[in-house]
Order: structure tokens, then C-alpha cells, then sequence
């Protein structure tokens, strides 16, 4: 699904200190799985993500998603892209603070889509979320619940690709399991790219890329 | 679902939308009241402006004229001023031609007051006066002496005056309510207590000017003849002292009120939109376009507008119909609900705002980057 080339991130092009957030990344990824990126803080984890997910242009190389060069889109061709394709999960939930928890969820459904009011509440219980919460507003909402709208949000329009950025990250050990839960099954059929510094979430992940100042340190395939 | 809903932030943000849609409420409401009760002004005085010189005319032929037009200088002034009121009655266009006194009556508006010419004449007079001006008695009796007066309707109320009543320091009587559409008043003499002495001409409508008039049976007026009123005249003066004064007025109050609320909702509205770049950011991060956004905060301003309009519109209307009862019909005066200049000149006035409000919401607009760069 995924075929990435020589990229490059450099940040502060014009200093005489380059400074490269990624570098010389070459990887495959499948059209479906469940596939962890680790690496410590500032390792280029979340800018691969980005990267892949046309919200940063890389500043050398080339992304090619399903057969088609997605580096240099226009704007317009990078919305589209991201609004019928990718679903995301970010590190902070950022939730309209002034909708309630369904509203929330359907916000990003796509156009015409009458189906997405059932899929929404579906996908809320299914991330264990009970229907009194579902009129909630965020600041009504733990953050685990806040999280959890996120993430039923990313997958409104099923999308062929989630990326999930530190998606357990305000969830106790519980509800972090059951979000992993249901990753773990989306990830049946699509492709879900978790990134995380928590190696304990990713045990049931298809494979693990290991990023270490910018570079794949290490590809492993697990056996599930 | 699918586009960017602005009911979402209408509807779980009463308290902010409230401020807005209460300004504008009050804003719309403030403007058109005010031009209603100037625009009521206008209407209450174009009855004794325009409509009542089309039919007749006031004016002081000087002695110079008299001489061209009525020679014989031994004849006395009164004598040769009725020989000119006979030929001029042999036009068809004129109806009667006194050489009379005249006074004056005052009107109020809410806005402003009006002084305006009475006919003085004998007593055997005021019913064809009252007939030509459409006029009829409704209470009380005709002026049989000297010294009184019959008081239109709408004039009573708007003085305050009652059957008996002693106006002009008590010179006069009030002896008979009269009622037509030009407010007319008319009394009998006041034996030189008057504000006028000369030809008091009425006429078919038509007739633009005394000059006009004049001039059809051969008589000239110069600079020296004092035309008081007629129908040019009354134009004239109702556009500028009436229609021009009010037209200053209406604007000043509408540029004040108009930069009051561009300030004020501008600040309000700029204020909301930085709070919620936040939200903008996520719309652009999951895939809405700027424009997607743009036109989410387009439908947010007109239907805040909408809202203000129709409410201010509503309340207006009541206002006025509150003004109307308690002031304006115990004052005579004509109330104005619907003013289509008015309106014109409010939507214009909003619309002006709605595109002063552009520049917050393009900035707002410009801000917008992808969460990616917020967590950077």
C-alpha cells in the first residue's frame, strides 16, 4: 500500500545546522495489519506519520500509496486524500470542546453519508463508551472517554488507513487494552500505523518499526 | 453531515451567540425606530407641506406689482388687491381668491416642529374653504365672529387643544373640529393681529407656483412680491428644511450606530474565532479545505445576522406600534411601520458590516495549519 523511498524531513533548511528529522527512510508497508512505530522522543516517529499521512511534505524522496506519488500533491488533492482515505488519531484527542461526544465522532463523516449516525454510536460502544456519554461535551468526559471519541472519529468513514499517534496515551491499563482491542480488529482489514513509545501496547502488532534518530533501526514481523 | 455545520456552534454557544444577536437586535431595532420616528416626522408634515399648497397659495403683492397690474394709484391697496383677486378667479384653475389676513398654526412632530399658514376670512367663507380643502366639520360649530377658529382633528390632538380653548394668548377661540386629510385650520379675523395680509388663492391641483398663476392673466411678480406659500414653495422648503434635515440626521445616527457595532462585533466575533482556532486546525488536519472552513464561518455570520435582522425587525415593529398608540396618535401625527429606504439602508449598512467582518475571518482563515505543526 505504502512505498516509501529515500525520504528525507529536514527542519531548518536554511541553517547552516541541518537538522533531520528523518533520513533516508526507505520502507513497504501492507494494505492491511497493524504495524507499530517506536523509537524515543524526538526520534522521528510522529514525523514519519505525518509524512505518510500527506500532512507534512518530506523534503527529499518519494511516498507512493497504492500506485499513486503523494509527495508533492497540491493542497487540494492532500485534503482529499486525508478526508476519504486516512483516518487519524492524534496525541491530544482535539475535540470541538463545544460538541457533544456523537457530534464529535460524526464531524469528519464524509458527504451524503446517512449511515454514519449508527456507525458513530457503534463505534462509541464499541470503544466501550455508554450512550449517557454520547451527549456529553468533552469537558464533561474523562480523558480516556475524550480519547476514545478521537479515535471512533478517525474510523467514521472507515477509512483505508488509521494513523494513531500515541493513542493510549491518556488511558488507564483497561481501557488502553480495549482501544488496542479494536485497532487490533479494524487492523483485520485495513491498515492501522500506531505510533508509541509504549512497546506493551504493541503485542499484538503485525510488525514493529523501530526509528532511532530519524532512521529505521529495526523492521521485526511478528508471529500472531 | 459531511459539510462543516454552523448550527453546531449556534446551537452549544448561546451565551456567545446571545451577545452577538443581541447587538445586532438592538443595533437594527435602535436604527429603524429612530428612522421611523423621522420618517414619521416627514409624513406628518407633508400633508401641510406639499398636499394642502397644491390647492391653495399665500402671498403679499407689493406695491410696485399693483401699480403694473391694477393702475390707479388713488384707489385704496385693499381695493386694488380684490380686483386682481377677480381676475384672477376668471381662470379656471382657480376656484376662490380672497384678499384676506392669514396666521399661523404650529405642529409637532416627535422630531421637530412645523409652522404653517391659516387662512383669516369672513365667516360666510370657511365652508367653501373647508369643502376646497376636503375638510368637514365633525364637532362643534363654523366661526360666526370675529376670533375663531376651526381646528383640524389631528391638530387638536397635537396641541392638546379642546372646543373653547383660548390659543394665540387667548386671542382666539376654538369653536369647531374640523377633519380632512390636510390638517387645515381656518378662522376669522383677528383684526391685524396676523402674520399675513394679501391673496390668499385656492386652486385645482396643478397649479406649480403663484408665479405661474400670475402670470396667466398678465402680472409679473418680482423679488418684491412676498410669496408665502404655494405649491413650488412648499416642495421646496419640505425637501430641504424636511426631507435633507432628516436625511442628515438619519445618517449620522446611522454611521454612529453602524461603527459602534462594527467595533463591538468585530472584536466579539474575532475574539470567538481565535478561541476556536484550535477546532479550525482539526477541521484542516482531517481533511476540510480552508475554504470548507471559510464558508462554515460564512454561514455562521449570516445566520447571526439573520437572526439580529428578523429579531430587530420584530422589535421594531413593536416599538413603533408601542410609540404609535401612547405618543404619535394622541399627537396627530402619521406613524411610519414600513420604510423600504430605511430597510435599504440598514441591509446596506449590515452588509457593510458582514464584510468588514471578512477581514477576522480571513485572518482567522490564514491561521489555520494542521495539527501536525501544533504539536511540533
Amino acid at each position: 500500500m505504502f512505498e516509501i523511498k529515500n525520504v528525507s524531513m529536514i527542519y531548518d533548511m536554511d541553517s547552516d545546522e541541518k537538522m533531520y528529522a528523518l533520513s533516508d527512510v526507505d520502507l513497504s508497508l501492507p494494505d492491511h495489519g497493524l504495524i507499530g512505530i517506536i523509537g524515543p522522543s524526538g526520534s522521528g516517529k510522529s514525523t514519519l506519520m505525518y509524512c505518510l499521512s500527506s500532512l507534512k511534505e518530506p523534503t527529499e524522496g518519494s511516498i507512493i500509496y497504492n500506485g499513486e506519488e503523494i509527495t508533492h500533491l497540491t493542497p487540494a488533492q492532500r485534503e482529499t486524500l486525508r478526508r476519504r482515505k486516512f483516518g487519524f488519531i492524534f496525541q491530544k484527542h482535539y475535540l470541538v470542546p463545544y460538541m457533544n461526544a456523537f457530534d464529535n465522532c460524526v464531524v469528519a463523516a464524509l458527504p451524503g453519508d446517512e449511515g454514519c449516525a449508527q456507525r458513530a454510536k457503534a463505534l462509541m460502544e464499541q470503544l466501550g463508551l455508554r450512550e449517557k456519554e454520547f451527549k456529553k461535551r468533552p469537558a464533561k468526559l474523562s480523558g480516556g472517554q475524550c480519547q476514545r471519541v478521537a479515535i471512533a472519529r478517525s474510523m467514521i468513514n472507515g477509512p483505508e488507513v488509521v494513523f494513531a499517534d500515541e493513542p493510549t496515551a491518556s488511558l488507564d491499563h483497561e481501557n488502553a487494552f480495549n482501544v488496542m482491542r479494536v485497532l487490533r480488529e479494524y487492523a483485520d482489514e485495513h491498515l492501522v500505523l500506531v505510533v508509541t513509545h509504549d512497546r506493551s501496547i504493541l503485542q499484538d502488532a503485525d510488525r514493529i518499526i523501530e526509528i532511532w534518530d530519524g532512521r529505521i533501526s529495526a523492521v521485526k514481523e511478528t508471529e500472531r | 453531515m459531511g459539510h462543516l455545520s454552523a448550527w453546531k456552534f449556534i446551537k452549544n454557544n448561546k451565551k456567545q451567540v446571545a451577545v452577538i444577536v443581541v447587538a445586532l437586535t438592538l443595533s437594527v431595532m435602535g436604527m429603524y425606530v429612530v428612522g421611523s420616528i423621522l420618517a414619521s416626522t416627514r409624513e406628518s408634515f407633508r400633508p401641510l407641506l406639499v398636499d394642502s399648497l397644491k390647492y391653495q397659495m399665500y402671498l403679499e403683492v407689493s406695491a410696485e406689482t399693483l401699480d403694473k397690474a391694477v393702475p390707479g394709484e388713488a384707489r385704496l391697496y385693499r381695493e386694488r388687491n380684490r380686483e386682481l383677486a377677480a381676475r384672477l378667479e376668471q381662470l379656471p384653475e382657480v376656484k376662490r381668491a380672497y384678499y384676506s389676513e392669514w396666521s399661523q398654526f404650529t405642529v409637532h412632530a416627535l422630531m421637530g416642529m412645523l409652522v404653517t399658514e391659516m387662512p383669516l376670512l369672513e365667516p360666510e367663507d370657511i365652508p367653501d374653504y373647508l369643502a376646497h380643502m376636503k375638510s368637514k366639520l365633525v364637532e362643534g360649530r363654523l366661526p360666526e365672529k370675529d376670533f375663531e377658529l376651526v381646528v383640524d382633528s389631528a391638530v387638536m390632538r397635537n396641541q392638546g387643544y379642546r372646543i373653547g380653548d383660548k390659543p394665540g394668548q387667548g386671542l382666539w377661540t376654538i369653536v369647531g373640529v374640523s377633519d380632512g386629510p390636510y390638517m387645515s385650520c381656518v378662522g376669522t379675523t383677528a383684526h391685524g393681529n396676523n402674520s399675513g395680509v394679501g391673496l390668499i388663492v385656492l386652486t385645482e391641483e396643478g397649479v406649480d407656483s403663484a408665479e405661474d398663476l400670475f402670470a396667466k392673466i398678465g402680472v409679473h411678480l418680482t423679488s418684491l412680491d412676498r410669496v408665502s406659500a404655494d405649491a413650488r414653495k412648499g416642495r421646496e422648503m419640505f425637501q430641504t428644511e424636511i426631507i435633507d434635515e432628516i436625511d442628515g440626521a438619519l445618517l449620522a445616527v446611522l454611521i454612529s450606530v453602524i461603527a459602534l457595532l462594527t467595533v463591538s462585533i468585530t472584536v466579539a466575533y474575532n475574539s470567538y474565532m481565535r478561541n476556536r482556532i484550535n477546532e479550525y486546525c482539526l477541521y484542516a488536519s482531517l481533511g476540510f479545505s480552508r475554504m470548507d472552513v471559510y464558508r462554515m464561518i460564512l454561514r455562521e455570520i449570516a445566520i447571526l445576522f439573520g437572526a439580529g435582522l428578523l429579531l430587530g425587525a420584530l422589535l421594531s415593529g413593536g416599538i413603533i406600534a408601542l410609540i404609535d398608540v401612547l405618543i404619535m396618535h394622541p399627537m396627530g401625527l402619521i406613524p411610519v411601520y414600513i420604510e423600504p429606504r430605511l430597510l435599504c439602508l440598514i441591509l446596506a449598512a449590515m452588509a457593510a458590516v458582514i464584510g468588514i467582518l471578512q477581514f477576522p475571518a480571513l485572518l482567522s482563515v490564514h491561521r489555520i495549519r494542521t495539527i501536525d505543526m501544533l504539536e511540533d
